[in-house]
């Protein structure tokens, strides 16, 4: 059996493993509650880790993992840990623990067979899904700060302008040089 | 000196669970993005609220009064005597959990402590530990607790991540109203000064110049006339409104938000095109210049207060009855408060629309009528000239907003206006809408720009509805009835459905209207070019008369 055949296997308890490490990392009570309800609507951070995992997965099981829908993958669960009550190190924690559950799940298997060095090319793979989860983290929280300054604009700024208060500076060249009387009066 | 880095097999033992503790042992920490600032003290002085002074959530002392314990105490007494229902939400609760995960804020942030239940248990523990027999003696036990200043700063920090919206007190099977148990909680709060800045300065504002933004009456009029620059320039129509006219048949009052905040402003601009529309007989007021009152997330006290211009300015103008725009908390204060707060109002006449002849009976005793209502009973008497396919680029769906929906019943006027305005209206699934609709996040005064990461925990179910809706029937405009839904939605929709817009309902009824006088309506209202906005979605180019008139090919097949 090859290593990938192995993980198609035990995919379901994998996913398993990898969605209840998830979910523990949540108060108890909102574990429980992420585990048990199924309705997407009522429950949208459970079902996009639910969702989500297995995506991840069976892009990675696929061998020709695309980048792109990685990262449409990951950034549906990274999105919402990055507004969530998790340090960085915490909220992006969970790609490792895909590698502890296949550990887990294929390590008799693997030593019988002498599969390990295969072990070690899958667990590379997640750590570049980590870098790629890195960059989504980072992008997210910039947006966060991007959105923040957008909002105060809108807000303020027409209002600003119309009152004569803000102006908007035109581009350097069209700028006219101060004229003489300017100058003067500016000193 | 021992090395610092850990071994292999310690990092192996990393938990990411968080430790198990109780929830009375759980402190909140106040980070950065999760927190409301603290109310500035002018602001309590300018409306003589208590406790004024200069303190921050983040600092360990928070200047709190030297009897604060006893005010607290008495706070909670005082209420409990004077409000049946909140005597009554302290002792039934079984803790049964219906409410725990109907929360927006718990669904999105995953934070226990976000559970109406638990929330709530945040003040009943206090009930039990210093009113109760029971609770007093046996303390944890019997479910109480001792009064702290822990307990007043988790109050502060979660009392403030509540929206009042109510949909936890649709599956409560007592019907208790957990938004009723913040209300509670905020005005002890406020006892001690503990107020939040978005909430107590425009309180302040509103107070001394009649609306949240302390805009004075010629700014008001000023920025009023700079939309009316807007119309004339995207439709060709001047419109010359009135402002503080004695004599009006109707007197209009709408949040301030709106006459200077992107996108309300479109909203605005929409109500005056629509009154110039029917020739209606209104006019403005500059001191009665907010629709919205924050004064009912401060005390029930400073509502009235606040409440109060509403009919005293109906009185003073001598109109018949009062219009009133589209906004959330405003309807639920005017329909479940204003009448025996700051009524009767027996000088005014119950509303009957001077176009249609419609009689408003569900107005009959507030004498005010929403938008919605006005504008449904428009178009279903043929009153409105109507060009649905001007919004045809757009594929709409419909936010309800908590308080019209929960707080007033109204669910179908919106939706009768919008299939009547455009051609492309897609509802999200019926567990997010009508009664059982997701809150924005920014209402009862989160709406402020410190608390950005929070507020979008709250908003993240409604986001995702509207994720399923874009995903299924390409739906690019979110419009609701609401102020705050429309200052909050920019910044959530960016976050989380990029690609998505939001608008007031009003807005598509303007963009969609044919006035008297007009020109080839190329712009919408927000000075967007109709086509390029049609190019998006792949319809085809509208040829405008001016093109053909000016010899321009006009290629076949078009429009």
């Amino acid at each position: 059996m090859t290593f990938q055949e192995l993980l198609l296997k035990h995919k379901s308890s994998i996913l398993g493993d990898w969605v209840k490490a998830i979910v523990e990392t949540y108060p108890a009570e909102t574990a429980r509650f992420l585990r048990q309800s199924k309705d997407q609507f009522a429950n949208p951070v459970g079902a996009a880790i639910k969702t989500e995992t297995e995506h991840i997965f069976d892009q990675l099981v696929s061998g020709g993992a695309e980048r792109q829908e990685l990262d449409k993958f990951l950034d549906r669960i990274i999105r919402i840990r990055a507004v969530q009550d998790f340090t960085p190190a915490l909220a992006l924690g969970f790609i490792y623990d895909l590698k502890r559950a296949v550990r887990r799940r294929l390590e008799k298997d693997l030593k019988q067979q002498g599969l390990e060095e295969e072990l070690l090319k899958f667990e590379e793979t997640v750590d570049n899904l980590m870098l790629q989860g890195f960059a989504i983290y980072v992008s997210c929280r910039e947006q966060i700060y991007d959105l923040k300054a957008m909002e105060m604009r809108n807000l303020y700024a027409k209002v600003l302008e119309r009152s004569g208060i803000f102006t908007v500076v035109p581009d350097q060249e069209t700028l006219e040089p101060l004229s003489e009387t300017d100058e003067q009066n500016k000193a | 000196m021992a090395n610092p880095t850990p071994k292999p097999e310690q990092i192996a033992a990393v938990d990411h669970k968080p430790p198990a503790a109780d929830w009375m042992d759980t402190k909140p920490e106040f980070k950065p993005g999760m927190f409301l600032y603290a109310v500035r003290k002018e602001s309590l002085e300018g409306v003589g609220q208590p406790n004024p002074r200069d303190w921050n959530p983040t600092d360990a002392d928070w200047k709190l009064p030297a009897d604060w314990k006893g005010i607290v105490r008495e706070g909670i007494k005082e209420r409990l005597q004077r409000f049946r229902s909140f005597q009554i939400f302290m002792d039934i609760c079984v803790r049964c959990g219906a409410c725990a995960d109907k929360c927006h804020f718990f669904i999105g942030s995953g934070d226990p402590k976000n559970m109406p239940v638990l929330r709530a248990e945040l003040l009943r523990s206090i009930y039990r530990g210093e009113f109760k027999v029971a609770g007093k003696i046996l303390g944890k036990l019997a479910g109480g607790r001792k009064l702290t200043e822990e307990v007043i700063k988790e109050w502060f920090y979660y009392y403030f991540q509540c929206t009042e919206c109510r949909r936890c007190s649709v599956y409560c099977p007592y019907g208790i109203d957990t938004a009723e148990i913040t209300i509670m909680a905020r005005e002890i709060l406020n006892l001690l000064g503990c107020q939040i800045d978005w909430v107590g300065t425009p309180v302040n504002n509103c107070f001394h110049t009649g609306n949240h933004l302390g805009l004075k009456p010629h700014t008001y009029k000023e920025n009023v006339e700079y939309l009316l620059d807007d119309i004339e320039e995207y439709s060709g129509v001047r419109i010359n409104p009135s402002f503080n006219r004695k004599g009006a048949e109707l007197l209009f009052i709408t949040p301030s938000g709106d006459v200077f905040a992107d996108p309300g402003i479109f909203t605005f601009m929409g109500y005056l095109m629509l009154f110039d529309h029917i020739g209606l007989d209104y006019t403005w007021s500059t001191y009665a210049s907010e629709g919205g009152n924050f004064g009912f997330f401060t005390s029930h006290e400073m509502m009235k207060r606040l409440n109060a211009k509403m009919y005293a300015e109906a009185k003073r103008l001598g109109v018949k009855w009062i219009l009133g725009g589209e906004c959330g908390h405003m309807w639920r204060v005017i329909t479940q408060y204003m009448d025996t707060m700051n009524g009767p109002a027996d000088f005014l006449e119950v509303p009957v629309s001077p176009i249609t002849g419609t009689r408003f009976q569900n107005s009959a005793s507030t004498k005010m009528v929403h938008i919605s209502e006005f504008t449904a009973d428009l178009i279903h008497n043929n009153k409105l000239k109507l060009d649905p396919s001007r919004n045809d680029h757009l594929r709409v769906t419909f936010h309800d907003s908590c308080n019209p929906a929960r707080g007033m019943g109204m669910l179908e006027e919106p939706r009768y206006i919008l299939n009547n305005v455009c051609n492309n209206f897609f509802e999200m699934p019926p567990q997010t809408i009508r009664e059982n609709t997701f809150c924005c996040g920014g209402g009862a005064g989160l709406n402020a720009g410190e608390n950005m990461e929070m507020r979008f925990r709250g908003g993240l179910p409604r986001m995702n509805a509207v994720q399923y809706v874009k995903d299924r029937h390409g739906v690019n405009m979110l419009a609701c009835v609401c102020a705050v839904d429309r200052a909050v939605f920019p910044a959530h929709l960016e976050y989380w459905v990029p690609g998505v817009k939001n608008c007031g309902v009003t807005e598509l009824v303007a963009n969609a209207l044919v006035m008297d006088g007009e020109i080839p309506r190329q712009y919408n209202l927000r000075g967007e070019e109709v086509n390029d906005l049609r190019e998006e979605v792949d319809l085809p180019p509208i040829q405008w008369p001016e093109e053909e008139e000016g010899g321009e090919p006009s290629e076949e097949g078009g429009e």
